[in-house]
C-alpha cells in the first residue's frame, strides 16, 4: 500500500484548501499544478476530464479532490481491480477529509466566536482585501485549466468556447446545464478535436 | 394624535439590527433531521443554486433560522477559505446542534454527491478508451473552464469602480500567473497588504452618518 502517496495527498490538499477563497474555483489552478505537474498523480487530460465531471455533477466542485485521491492510490494496482478500488477509497477518504477539514474547523471556530467580531472595523477591509486578491487566483486558475483543456484540441475553437461560455455565464441568465449540453454536443461532433484525432484516435494520449 | 404639551411621537426609524443575544434560541433538531435537510438541499441543487435552496429549506420550510440569521451565516463564512456550501453546513449545524450537528450537516450535504462522483470516477478511470465519451468530455471540459472564467469575470465586474480592488486584483493575477510564485505565501502576503490598505482607506474617509441611530428627540414642550 503506497502510504507515502496517502501522506502526500493529505499534505497537499490540506494546504491547498486554504487557497480556496470564495470556493473551489480559486484553487483549481493550484490543484492542477500539484496533481499533474508536481506529483504526476494524473495526466493533464485526466485532470481536465474529472474537472468537467465534478463541475457537471451536484455538490461542491471541490469534490474533484475525491477523484484525484482515488486515482492517486488506485493506479498502483493495475492488475488487481478489487485492491485498486479499496486503495482508491482510502485515497478518496484521505483527500476529501484533508480538503474539507481545515475550512470546516475555521468555519466552526470563527462561527462560535462571531459575537466578538460582530461589527468590528476590520470586517469590511478583510472582506474587500481578500476578495481583491481572490480575483488573481480565479483568473489564474481559469487560465491554467483552460490551457490544459485546449492542449489536445484546436486552440482557437477551444478558447472561443471557453471565453464565450465564460462571458455568457457571467453576464446573462443562461442556464449552465444548457451550455454544458451544447458544449458536450460540439465535443461529441468532433468540432473541437483536430482532424488527426478523429481519424486515428489511438495516436493521441 | 399629538396632544398639546406632550412631545411628538418619535418618527418611525429603521430598527437597529438585533443584537446577537436577541436571536431566538435554536430550535430542538435531531441529528437525523439535520442530515436529511442538508441531503435535500444537496439533491435539489443540480446545476447550482444551492444557497437559494439552503435558504428555502432552513428559513422557510423548517424554520430553523430567521432570514436575518441565514444572511448573517453566509456573510460570516464567505470570508473564510473553502466551499461556501460546506462552511454553511458547518456553521448552521454547529449553531443548531454543536460539533455533532456540524458533522451531521456536512455528511448530509456531501454523501450523495460523493457517491455520484465516485461512481462516475470509477467508470471513467477503469474503462478503456471510449472515443465518443472522450469527445463529449472534452466539450464539457472547455465549458467547465469557461465557468471558472465566469466567476472571475463576475467578481471583477462587480468591483470595477474600486481602484484599490482593481489594482490588487491585477497585481495578484500577474504575480500568480506570470511570476510563478508559490501561491499560498503570495496570497497570504498580498492578502495582508491588501487588507491593510483597505483598513487605511477606511480611516481616511469620514465615517458616514450611521443610518440606524435614533434621531435626538426634541426637547419636551413646556408642561402645563
Amino acid at each position: 500500500m503506497p502510504w507515502n502517496t496517502l501522506f502526500d495527498l493529505f499534505i497537499v490538499f490540506a494546504q491547498a484548501s486554504l487557497l480556496a477563497l470564495g470556493g473551489g474555483t480559486a484553487v483549481i489552478g493550484e490543484l492542477q499544478n500539484e496533481s499533474v505537474g508536481e506529483y504526476h498523480w494524473l495526466t493533464g487530460q485526466q485532470f481536465v476530464d474529472i474537472f468537467a465531471i465534478t463541475q457537471a455533477t451536484p455538490g461542491p466542485s471541490m469534490l474533484i479532490v475525491s477523484l484525484i485521491g482515488y486515482w492517486a492510490m488506485a493506479q498502483h494496482f493495475p492488475h488487481d481491480p478489487s485492491m485498486a478500488f479499496c486503495a482508491g477509497l482510502l485515497g478518496m477518504f484521505v483527500s476529501t477529509t484533508a480538503t474539507f477539514l481545515p475550512s470546516s474547523l475555521l468555519a466552526y471556530y470563527v462561527g462560535r466566536w462571531w459575537e466578538h467580531f460582530h461589527g468590528s472595523n476590520w470586517r469590511e477591509p478583510i472582506e474587500k482585501g481578500l476578495s481583491a486578491v481572490t480575483i488573481g487566483l480565479l483568473f489564474a486558475s481559469a487560465v491554467i485549466v483552460s490551457n490544459e483543456a485546449a492542449t489536445s484540441l484546436i486552440p482557437w475553437r477551444a478558447w472561443t468556447i471557453i471565453l464565450v461560455s465564460g462571458v455568457l455565464l457571467a453576464f446573462t441568465k443562461v442556464n449552465p446545464l444548457l451550455l454544458m449540453a451544447v458544449a458536450g454536443l460540439l465535443g461529441w461532433l468532433g468540432y473541437l478535436a483536430p482532424v488527426v484525432n478523429q481519424l486515428v484516435p489511438a495516436v493521441t494520449h | 394624535m399629538d396632544q398639546p404639551g406632550q412631545p411628538p411621537a418619535a418618527p418611525p426609524v429603521p430598527a437597529k439590527p438585533p443584537a446577537v443575544d436577541d436571536d431566538p434560541p435554536p430550535p430542538a433538531v435531531t441529528l437525523g433531521e439535520l442530515a436529511i435537510a442538508f441531503t435535500k438541499m444537496s439533491s435539489m441543487s443540480f446545476g447550482g443554486g444551492l444557497t437559494a435552496w439552503a435558504r428555502t429549506v432552513l428559513v422557510e420550510e423548517r424554520k430553523w433560522l430567521t432570514e436575518e440569521q441565514f444572511l448573517r451565516s453566509l456573510a460570516v463564512v464567505q470570508v473564510l477559505p473553502g466551499p461556501n456550501t460546506i462552511k454553511l453546513a458547518v456553521y448552521v449545524g454547529a449553531h443548531l446542534r454543536g460539533p455533532l450537528g456540524a458533522l451531521a450537516a456536512v455528511l448530509g450535504l456531501i454523501t450523495m454527491p460523493m457517491a455520484i462522483v465516485l461512481l462516475l470516477g470509477v467508470i471513467y478511470f477503469h474503462s478503456g478508451r471510449i472515443v465518443w465519451l472522450e469527445n463529449i468530455l472534452q466539450g464539457l471540459g472547455v465549458c467547465a473552464a469557461g465557468m471558472a472564467f465566469s466567476l472571475a469575470l463576475k467578481l471583477f465586474a462587480k468591483h470595477l469602480k474600486d481602484p484599490l480592488f482593481v489594482s490588487f486584483g491585477l497585481l495578484s493575477f500577474v504575480l500568480i500567473a506570470f511570476a510563478h510564485l508559490k501561491m499560498l505565501p503570495t496570497v497570504v502576503g498580498l492578502g495582508i497588504i491588501s487588507v491593510l490598505f483597505y483598513r487605511n482607506k477606511q480611516e481616511i474617509l469620514p465615517k458616514p452618518a450611521p443610518l440606524t441611530q435614533d434621531p435626538p428627540l426634541p426637547p419636551p414642550a413646556p408642561g402645563p
